[in-house]
């Protein structure tokens, strides 16, 4: 029978299986609940810088509203007319051509009719 | 070493409530998010907007900064320029050594502050703001109102619709790190804010910048025309909507608090006056609804003065016989008197409250005044004849324009109004209004009968002929009233007015037009109606209103 080498036995303590799974497992979990905070403070200073980022945004986008409510007021439209020396007078009916859908249909000017800006949503009335 | 130690333990695991609670209250962050106020929107929504809370900036600076860097001549010449100071008034507040402080100008826009920003003056910093604004200033300024210094609605739509237009603030409890920063994760609370819902007008932008054009040029082809105040309305008769509403004098809505108290006041609503001649129209239905005459009849006009119950009345047109139809054209009093005796008292006072004298229309905003319409049992004997022809009675000019509408919409009277929505910021529709009936005080038989014989009164020959519109029958009626004073009427000041609808055969928009104390030209036909003209046929183009067929105003 062939004798055991004792040099080669390693003599160590031995943690039981069960105790070094707690011990794997309470790291674990330390190191997970670690990272989690960490991970929690990132994503609260994120979202505090885009809180930040949304207010900043909405006001910019409040300047640029009223910027436009501006630009396109009939007062400035017509200052910038008449700065221009653009005169400009209502058509008569005569010299308004009136486009139907079927006319504009294929020419890539589907929303002719949407574009219409000064109309009355009316029912056709007889006259008396 | 145990000392330390036991010290060392002692700190970390021993009670402190007192510390403890200092260092919270410390760190702990409590505060009212605020909440944006809804914008309010012309009837074309997105595109227009007439009122909105607009971020801006309060220019500050510390003057102690300025002083220690000795420029405090340049820094104020140049934030004097840029702010539109005067030099002495910016000098005066950063040459104070030893002041961290001083607030040079509140509310600057955001393009100014960063002009300033872009000099990089020593000292000078900004504070952000957020404030009621009103992009166009005067534009619609009796009809959108103002916020008070608290935030409050206090005219006009910005009140009428405050709950609305407000919101709800949001709460906020949580912690902050040394640099008074929130730490968000150790956020307790969080209440969001509400923001506040969008109105949507019934208002149309541009017919508004027709009439107040219009109204701001009234003495436009009149030399030296001068007058007290003006104010027009314009209606939509189908459905009530009003699309707009000028009144003046005016005011900046940006800078509410330096406008004198009378140029607040809506006219549109809040003025009372005794309308003259327009108020015709309801003594002519009356008689027509009731079949006591038709246009054809003949009535003797007493060549122009006609003693009834021991007073005189004149026209001012004098005539001898005429038909109803041509009474109503030349505006006969005598004709109107004699129509309201042959109706009687009872029925003309019946009519009367049925057109809405002496109430409120219930439109959508304050100040609405009721009128004067005396009560039956306070008449006398010549009440009913001079009220048929508009005096002894006050309405307002959103009476007058309810009346017209009437007879426009085939005896039908709608509610106006000037609010056509109410959105919440996630797209719910709190509110909306619709077209509501208020009554019917004629027939649509008597209505078109109307509309035919008001059609004549633009004709060129008519009173109201400088309010023909090119390519539209008109219907309309002149007005021009003394203006009563104590023991009287006053023999100068008058108030001039028109009141009109067209198309006449179809008729889509009603307007009315009034001015008070015009001088030295005083009539209705002469200061009012070349107004509704201009108004009328600028909005008519606009609103692309059917014109009326060549054939129709050749009957004319």
């Amino acid at each position: 029978m062939r004798r055991r080498n004792r040099k080669k036995t390693v003599h160590a303590f031995a943690l039981p299986v069960p105790l070094a799974g707690c011990v794997v497992l309470a790291a674990s979990l330390a190191l997970a609940y670690v990272w989690m905070v960490c991970r929690c403070q990132t994503l609260g200073n994120e979202l505090k810088e885009l809180e930040g980022h949304r207010d900043a945004l909405l006001k910019e986008y409040q300047q640029e509203l009223f910027k436009w409510t501006r630009l396109k007021a009939p007062q400035n439209l017509e200052r910038a007319l008449r700065d221009h020396g653009i005169g400009m007078t209502w058509p008569s009916s005569r010299q308004i051509v009136r486009l139907r859908p079927d006319d504009v249909r294929g020419d890539g000017w589907g929303g002719a009719e949407e574009q219409q800006l000064a109309r009355l949503d009316r029912p056709d009335r007889k006259a008396d | 070493m145990l000392g330390l130690g036991a010290r060392l333990a002692f700190l970390h695991l021993g009670p402190h409530t007192a510390e403890l609670a200092d260092i919270h209250r410390n760190r702990t962050w409590a505060v009212e998010i605020g909440v944006e106020r809804g914008k309010v929107f012309d009837r074309r929504g997105l595109e227009n907007i007439l009122a909105l809370d607009l971020p801006v900036k309060d220019v500050c600076a510390d003057p102690d900064a300025v002083v220690s860097s000795g420029q405090v001549a340049v820094v104020s010449a140049k934030l004097s320029e840029l702010l539109g100071l005067p030099v002495s008034d910016v000098a005066q507040k950063l040459d104070r050594p030893g002041r961290r402080y001083a607030c040079l100008k509140r509310s600057v826009q955001e393009e100014d502050s960063q002009r300033i920003a872009a000099l990089h003056l020593p000292g000078v910093f900004f504070e952000d703001q957020t404030v009621r604004f009103y992009p166009h200033h005067d534009f619609l300024c009796h009809v959108l109102g103002f916020v008070n210094h608290d935030g409050i609605g206090s005219a006009g739509v910005e009140q009428r619709m405050d709950k609305f237009l407000r919101g709800c603030p949001g709460f906020l409890e949580s912690e902050k790190n040394a640099l008074r920063k929130e730490i968000y994760w150790k956020r307790d609370r969080y209440v969001p804010p509400v923001e506040g819902a969008n109105v949507y007008l019934t208002i149309d932008q541009n017919v508004q910048y027709i009439v107040e054009k219009a109204i701001d040029t009234i003495d436009e082809g009149h030399d030296s025309l001068t007058w007290k105040g003006a104010w027009a309305i314009v209606q939509r008769v189908s459905t009530g909507e009003i699309l707009a509403m000028v009144s003046r004098p005016a005011f900046d809505l940006n800078d509410f608090r330096a406008a004198p108290d009378d140029a607040k006041l809506n006219r549109a609503l809040g003025t009372v006056y005794e309308p003259g001649s327009t108020l015709k129209s309801i003594a002519f239905s009356a008689a027509f609804n009731e079949k006591l005459v038709t246009p054809e009849t003949v009535i003797d006009c007493e060549n122009g003065s006609w003693m009834h119950r021991g007073k005189v009345l004149h026209d001012y047109h004098p005539s001898g016989r005429l038909t109803v139809a041509d009474g109503l054209k030349k505006s006969s009093n005598i004709l109107t008197a004699k129509l309201s005796i042959q109706l009687g008292d009872e029925r003309l006072y019946q009519y009367m409250r049925a057109f809405g004298l002496g109430q409120k229309t219930g439109i959508d905003l304050p100040g609405e005044e009721a009128g004067l319409l005396r009560p039956r049992s306070d008449w006398s004997g010549i009440s009913g004849s001079r009220m048929a022809i508009g005096q002894g009675v006050a309405v307002t000019a959103m009476q007058m324009i309810s009346i017209y509408g009437a007879i426009a919409n085939g005896g039908v009277m709608m509610r106006p109004y000037v609010v056509r929505q109410v959105v919440a910021a996630d797209g719910t529709i709190l509110e909306e209004h619709r077209p509501e009936e208020t009554g019917r005080p004629i027939t649509p038989e008597t209505a078109a009968l109307m509309r035919r014989l008001l059609a004549r009164v633009t004709e060129p020959d008519g009173t109201g002929k400088r309010a023909a519109v090119e390519g539209y029958q008109v219907a309309g009626k002149t007005g021009t009233a003394q203006k009563p004073v104590p023991g009287g009427y006053s023999s100068t000041a008058h108030i001039a007015s028109f009141v009109g609808f067209l198309p006449a055969q179809a008729p889509e928009i009603v307007i009315v037009v009034v001015v008070d104390e015009p001088q030295p030209i005083r009539t209705g036909g002469m200061v009012a109606a070349p107004v509704f003209k201009r108004i009328a046929s600028e909005a008519a183009r606009y609103l692309d209103l059917r014109e009326t067929e060549s054939s129709a105003v050749a009957m004319k």
